[in-house]
């Protein structure tokens, strides 16, 4: 009776649809062209999938407190950039700059909590405003232009690779997705984050501190940007100042997908994994089959639309099921 | 709460979704930006201008900026009969009306003729408000200045210039060329002749294939454009290289030509590079490559996503700028990312520089420059960029020819 009922509840979980969902997009997709399950398109997916998936990660935890930061496609820019600049203009060796790009977005990530926690603007607008600042000074430094890198051993972060299949860049933003997912739900520090996005006054109230769970989270998200702008680096062989700039759309659109809500409290790294799954194997079958682009951009609007319906019965099916025990 | 959250979100995206499909790529096209400083201008006029042929190996040779064998020097640098320092210096102003990158690249490259022509060079970016726009320029008309570099919104572009001509003070489009509601120019204005360029792209890469695969049948060559469709600039762009591929290789165009439309991913190198993997991996009967794109990060992406794919040996990439590579070349690269259309902001930028010095002067009326370059019914002369396509063997003749056009002029 259990087991069924642990059936039942995998049926009707958030995951499973999502991942029913990506099962069936990827199926309609491999019917029309067989070569879209070829091992050099799902790395292709794969690979798409580490920038977004890295940001994403930060992000989701924001999300998820309550947060967010929309500042974070401008930090993993600014990350490429300083990483480049690091290597091929300071001479500084590869992993020492690496370290210092993701200290350099940790920094930012705390000057946005500063301005939230501590100024109480709006996240929205305090992080609109340091996207806009960051792009300025990227644009000022690198004079416009992209910095090559032609460290080799940096080249290989993007271009190493698992059975031709599991890129390096991929395989971090798995194990961060193992890992975070890991502290949201098995650590007490995963619990506080919930409470805190769930509610933050009840929060306050029951003796935690949402500003310090807030700020640990922008730092968190904007050390990760930062990381992630510097592993395209790697794999793009340059910092360009107008890299990762709209990541953070995607890395938004990925966790609402995946069942992340954007008041706060709810979702998992699992679902942002399936939701960002989804989104890239969408688009790379969109690419492959040739369809327009303008119809592209209204396909992945009717994508997220169709998530969002989903998880309007779904809750709406909850509710019912709560009511109904109640009564 | 979150349910009307949720229907909310989802009206806002519907709408959003159908603005974005309603957009037309024809209508309204911004300044466009090519990667790393390589500006794209207005849609071009029918062909017969002076321009650039894609003749790699003398580069020099293809680069039409010396105007003193056929047209006029008026309002150009090789005009030695000018002693620009003779008069106090010019304050000129840069108006954009939203300041892009490009915009910025080609500021850098007119501070830097200010110094040769005598003039100091200052910039305003109205943020996109063009109100604001006209009224400084009348402010700075108050405050003495003596001409205005400006890219306008395109849709003021005449109430610009009748502010301009109302105030006396002479003014010079940048990027993009100043039109009237008929289309007719009301400025002399300079432009690259977007679909002559893609038909160039296309022909050095028909005409080089073989330097690099041997003798291999264009029905094994699949080629693929990488462009974005929401500038007009762009698109004709790859309709110029598009129509030159059918016209040259009719049979197999049908079966292999790829519209490369990255409109759905931005504009960056890893749009080029999801893309071009997305392609080739879809494709995997097609045995070689040829990848050309209307920006320089979108080729950058295809050479990645080839060394990616190990398909380095079967891809030819040729993008438009060269301001990535060329370091790249200097640093050793050595992979299929083997050529590029190109032009320095030095040679884009000095007949708008002298151009506005000469009517600053008064040595040229507005119709008086450059009439070689003038079209059939129309009053002022559109200047044609001249464009060369470069290569690893090549690209220091070209480097070496824009320091000597510019420090042999000074």
């Amino acid at each position: 009776m259990e087991n069924m009922s642990a059936a039942k509840r995998l049926l009707r979980s958030k995951l499973f649809s999502l991942a029913a969902v990506t099962a069936v997009v990827v199926l309609i997709f491999y019917l029309i062209r067989r070569s879209y399950l070829g091992v050099d398109n799902i790395r292709g997916i794969l690979n798409s999938m580490s920038l977004s998936g890295t940001i994403g990660v930060g992000m989701a935890c924001l999300l998820i407190g309550g947060g967010v930061d929309l500042a974070a496609g401008a930090e993993g820019c600014f990350g490429g950039v300083m990483v480049a600049l690091l290597i091929s203009k300071a001479g500084a060796p590869w992993p020492v700059a690496l370290v210092a790009v993701i200290l350099i977005g940790a920094a930012i990530g705390a000057f946005n909590a500063f301005l939230i926690n501590v100024l109480n603007f709006m996240g929205f607008i305090a992080t609109i405003g340091v996207s806009s600042m960051l792009q300025g000074i990227i644009n000022i430094i690198t004079k416009a232009r992209n910095i090559s890198i032609s460290d080799r051993g940096f080249w290989s972060i993007g271009t190493v690779a698992v059975a031709n299949l599991f890129t390096l860049p991929f395989m971090i933003m798995a194990a961060l997705v193992v890992v975070y997912g890991i502290i949201l739900s098995r650590t007490r520090f995963g619990r506080t984050v919930y409470m805190c996005g769930g509610n933050r006054r009840a929060a306050r109230l029951s003796g935690l501190n949402p500003k310090k769970i807030s700020t640990i989270l922008y730092i968190n998200c904007g050390a990760l940007a930062s990381l992630g702008g510097a592993i395209l680096a790697a794999r793009m062989h340059s910092g360009s100042p107008k890299a990762v700039l709209g990541s953070e759309l995607d890395a938004i659109t990925a966790a609402v997908l995946g069942g992340v809500s954007f008041m706060g409290g709810a979702g998992n790294m699992g679902g942002c994994f399936i939701g960002l799954l989804l989104l890239c194997s969408f688009n790379n079958g969109l690419i492959s089959v040739k369809l327009a682009s303008y119809w592209t951009i209204v396909a992945q609007g009717v994508l997220l639309i169709a998530a969002l319906i989903a998880d309007y019965f779904n809750v709406r099916a909850r509710a019912r099921e709560l009511k109904a025990a109640g009564a | 709460m979150k349910r009307s959250l949720a229907v909310l979100l989802s009206a806002l995206l519907c709408m959003s979704a159908v603005s974005c499909a309603g957009g037309n790529p024809g209508e309204s096209p911004p300044p466009s930006v090519s990667s790393g400083g390589s500006p794209t201008a207005e849609a071009p006029p029918s062909g017969g201008e002076p321009s650039a042929p894609p003749d790699a190996s003398t580069p020099a040779a293809a680069t039409p900026a010396e105007p003193t064998a056929t047209g006029s020097v008026v309002g150009r640098y090789a005009d030695k009969s000018v002693d620009y320092f003779s008069r106090e210096p010019y304050e000129f102003v840069y108006m954009v009306n939203g300041m892009l990158v490009i915009h910025q690249l080609l500021g850098e490259a007119l501070a830097d003729w200010g110094g040769r022509v005598n003039y100091n060079y200052s910039e305003y970016d109205s943020g996109s408000d063009m109100n604001a726009f006209l009224t400084t320029m009348e402010t700075y008309a108050t405050q003495g200045y003596d001409g205005f570099f400006v890219d306008p919104d395109v849709t003021v572009a005449q109430r610009t210039a009748e502010l301009a001509e109302d105030l006396g003070i002479p003014i010079f489009p940048v990027l993009v060329p100043m039109r009237d509601n008929d289309g007719k120019l009301i400025t002399p204005g300079l432009h690259l002749d977007s679909i002559m360029v893609g038909g160039l792209q296309t022909q050095w890469l028909i005409d080089n294939y073989t330097n690099y695969w041997g003798d291999v049948d264009p029905a094994e060559i699949g080629y693929l454009f990488l462009y974005a469709s929401f500038n007009k600039n762009l698109v004709d762009n790859m309709v110029g290289a598009r129509d030159k591929f059918q016209e040259t290789w009719p049979d197999t165009f049908e079966k292999n030509y790829y519209d490369g439309d990255c409109l759905a991913l931005g504009v960056s190198i890893e749009a080029g590079f999801d893309y071009t993997s997305s392609i080739f991996t879809a494709n995997p009967d097609v045995k070689y490559w040829f990848v050309s794109s209307c920006l320089e990060d979108y080729g950058q992406g295809a050479a990645r996503a080839a060394e990616d794919l190990n398909m380095e040996d079967r891809v030819l990439i040729l993008s438009n700028g060269a301001n990535t590579l060329i370091p790249d070349w200097q640093g050793g690269y050595d992979g299929c990312w083997v050529a590029a259309l190109h032009y320095a902001n030095e040679i884009f930028t000095e007949p708008i520089a002298c151009g506005l010095v000469a009517l600053a002067d008064g040595r040229a009326k507005p119709e008086d420059l450059w009439p070689e370059y003038k079209q059939p019914g129309e009053k002022y002369a559109l200047y044609v960029v001249p464009t060369v396509i470069i290569t690893k063997d090549t690209y220091q003749d070209y480097l070496q020819y824009v320091e000597d056009f510019v420090s042999g002029l000074d």
